[in-house]
């Protein structure tokens, strides 16, 4: 059981953040709000595993924190620090983010979205992922809770696939990250993703948004099988309202083959463009 | 650029045809191999510098293919002109490090540059998307596009790595993310009985016709050794095929990169291109035809009897070119593949025709091999794409 108030103690000491509350703990896991010169963050530790294990977090964390402090969008969370490792009272990387106003997607899915507002879904995430792939970096869990629409109307992913990740590889070792329902014909054991892979994710999210479903059923048996196999049904089918040009856009983004979608954000957002 | 590349070959007037089909608009450039020109000028073969100013000369296209994908073969040891283009740091072939892929894009690079070609990407044989070779091709690829931008890039695989469905597919994206401006693919025959194409497994070429669909959407597809077999792959996008004379420039045939252990005298048979068919069928074969009713042999050869086999390089590869840019020429997939289609429907209801008036002369064989069976390849792909 780790103990908080030297955890905290050593956060403010090892980043300079202060004010330092519990947002969520759980599993490998904690994120604390904060502040730190005068601006609200949040503070995420992963706990590092003992053995070579533990030696694949730490390289894996100081990589892709570097990754994404480059990353340069309003559609990105921003990476305030390096990642940071601590020794006591426990093994543990950490680092800041800035923490962003609004709600994540988890409820808005839940009713139909109309068509300017999935556009704006489509045209800031891919903003998002354009600036990330632009550094080869694959979000890799594009998912509802890593999705937040702040109180202006702006769209920014989180947590690309970050912490989610370090903490299932410091319990099962390598894997692939990602939220079932919302994974991408890639995201299967064995598979190798790809900036469309976030893509595929993104129409998927685009999907839920006007239709309130999910285009591939998470809950069946054979989830994974169907996912990399079978083609996501046409939004059409469910929304026929929908503009042809949307309607592509999402249809194209859900292709079964990585190299029928777009490759990635900078052309997803090229072909929004282009329509507008 | 659109029609048809020749692939080098090791025939003593390979030069001079080669500039002569460019010369007469049958034909739109070369393909250079290690294989099969030299470095340095030998006896009867020119130079690979020379091969290119000649063809450039001509107001040809020049690739340079290092045929890496050659090279590991099993008993691939027809390396007396290979060797001279030092293209491993170590002497032999060797792509096990990184450093190792490294020395062997920069040679491959270096070479071209000096040739003046377009950087084109070395590569290995896949006979599976998640293999450790393929993992070797997409690092190769991988260094190729971070020494050269623009790189374009080559792909080559086997009949069990064409038809691997949905795994094609994912490893397809992982390829195309690289944007490689021109995609030169090849369907590696691991065994040639005989000229004839072989399209019998649906899967592996409907599988190469939808891997050139989805890399044509962003980029140039040329499909190497592929003459009327690369036919169904026009349809699906791609702009050029390669072809040649022999067989080994006509499809890819592991033979071709094999030292023969009992050369002897071969003659190979005389045979004459019957365009309205995409066939190529014996010269006797031919002249049946044109006893039985010149008029139509000549629609169907796609013009006079080739009086000789000189004449009949020639006439093979305008109707061969002549083919790609009917189908090529088309403005949608949709009307390439409507194209091809009523040519494949056209040359089988030919060979009907022919069957009857011949018997055996012309078998239903010939259909199946010529018509038939790519219209099948053609169907499938076509069907699945809701073309």
């Amino acid at each position: 059981m780790v103990d908080l108030r030297q955890l905290t103690d050593e956060l403010e000491s090892a980043l300079g953040v202060r004010s330092l509350g519990v947002l969520t703990q759980g599993g490998q896991k904690v994120v604390f709000t904060a502040e730190m010169s005068g601006q609200e963050v949040v503070v995420k530790v992963v706990f590092v595993p003992q053995g070579p294990q533990g030696d694949l977090v730490r390289a894996r964390a100081h990589r892709e924190v570097e990754l994404l402090g480059a990353v340069d969008s309003p559609h990105v969370v921003k990476v305030l620090t390096d990642a940071v490792e601590l020794s006591s009272p426990v093994d543990a990387i950490v680092w800041v983010e800035e923490r962003l106003d609004g709600e994540d997607l988890r409820v808005a899915l839940g009713r139909a979205w109309d068509e300017s507002a999935v556009r704006s879904l489509l045209t800031d995430l891919g903003k998002g992922l354009a600036a990330c792939h632009e550094l080869e970096v694959v979000h890799r869990d594009l998912s509802p809770g890593n999705v937040r629409k702040t109180s202006s109307g702006r769209f920014v992913l989180m947590d690309p696939g970050l912490a989610r990740h370090l903490e299932k590889t410091a319990i099962t070792g390598p894997y692939q990250p990602g939220t079932d329902g919302f994974r991408s014909p890639e995201h299967v054991p064995g598979g190798d993703c790809v900036p469309a892979s976030d893509i595929f994710a993104l129409g998927i999210l685009a999907y839920c948004a006007l239709t309130c479903e999910l285009p591939v059923d998470a809950r069946q048996p054979d989830y994974e099988v169907t996912l990399a196999s079978v083609q996501a049904p046409s939004v059409r089918a469910k929304r026929s309202d929908v503009s042809d040009e949307l309607a592509n856009v999402v249809d194209r983004c859900l292709h079964l083959q990585p190299a029928r979608r777009y490759l990635d954000g900078g052309e997803l957002v090229l072909d929004l463009e282009s329509w507008s | 650029m659109a029609g048809l590349l020749i692939h080098d070959g090791r025939r003593v007037g390979h030069r001079k045809w080669t500039v002569e089909a460019i010369d007469a608009g049958l034909a739109d450039g070369a393909v250079l191999s290690p294989f099969a020109t030299p470095r340095v000028a030998e006896p009867r073969f020119p130079s690979g510098a020379e091969m290119a100013s000649a063809v450039r000369g001509a107001g040809g296209e020049v690739l340079f293919d290092a045929m890496t994908h050659a090279v590991f073969l099993p008993g691939a040891n027809k390396l007396d002109f290979y060797d001279g283009w030092e293209l491993w740091g170590s002497g032999t072939p060797d792509l096990g490090s990184p450093a190792a892929r490294l020395d062997h894009v920069e040679r491959v690079f270096s070479r071209q540059r000096k040739l003046g070609t377009p950087p084109l990407a070395p590569t290995v044989q896949l006979s599976s998307p998640v293999d450790a070779s393929s993992r070797t091709a997409v690092e190769l690829a991988r260094v190729a596009r971070g020494m050269e931008s623009g790189t374009w890039q080559s792909l080559v695989g086997t009949r069990a790595f064409w038809s691997s469905g949905t795994r094609l597919d994912a490893f397809i994206g992982t390829l195309a993310s690289l944007r490689a401006p021109v995609w030169v693919l090849t369907f590696a025959n691991e065994i040639v009985v005989d000229h004839k194409p072989d399209m019998t497994d649906l899967a592996a070429w409907e599988g190469f016709s939808r891997t050139v669909h989805s890399l044509s959407e962003r980029a140039r597809v040329i499909v190497a050794h592929a003459d009327f077999s690369g036919m169904p792959a026009v349809a699906a996008g791609a702009d050029t095929v390669g072809s040649g004379w022999d067989r080994g420039q006509r499809c890819f045939d592991p033979n071709t990169y094999r030292l023969d252990s009992d050369p002897g005298i071969r003659i190979p048979a005389s045979y004459v291109t019957q365009g309205g068919l995409m066939a190529v069928m014996r010269r006797d074969v031919a002249e049946a035809i044109e006893r039985w009713d010149p008029k139509q042999g000549y629609r169907l050869r796609g013009g006079t009897m080739p009086p000789s086999d000189s004449a009949q390089r020639m006439h093979h590869l305008g109707r061969l070119r002549h083919a790609v840019a009917d189908v090529s020429g088309q403005g949608t997939r949709r009307d390439r593949v409507q194209e091809l289609r009523d040519r494949y429907r056209a040359a089988e209801a030919d060979f009907d025709v022919l069957n009857r008036a011949l018997g055996r002369t012309v078998p239903p064989s010939e259909k199946t091999t010529w018509a038939s069976q790519p219209l099948r390849v053609l169907e499938a792909y076509a069907s699945a794409e809701g073309l």
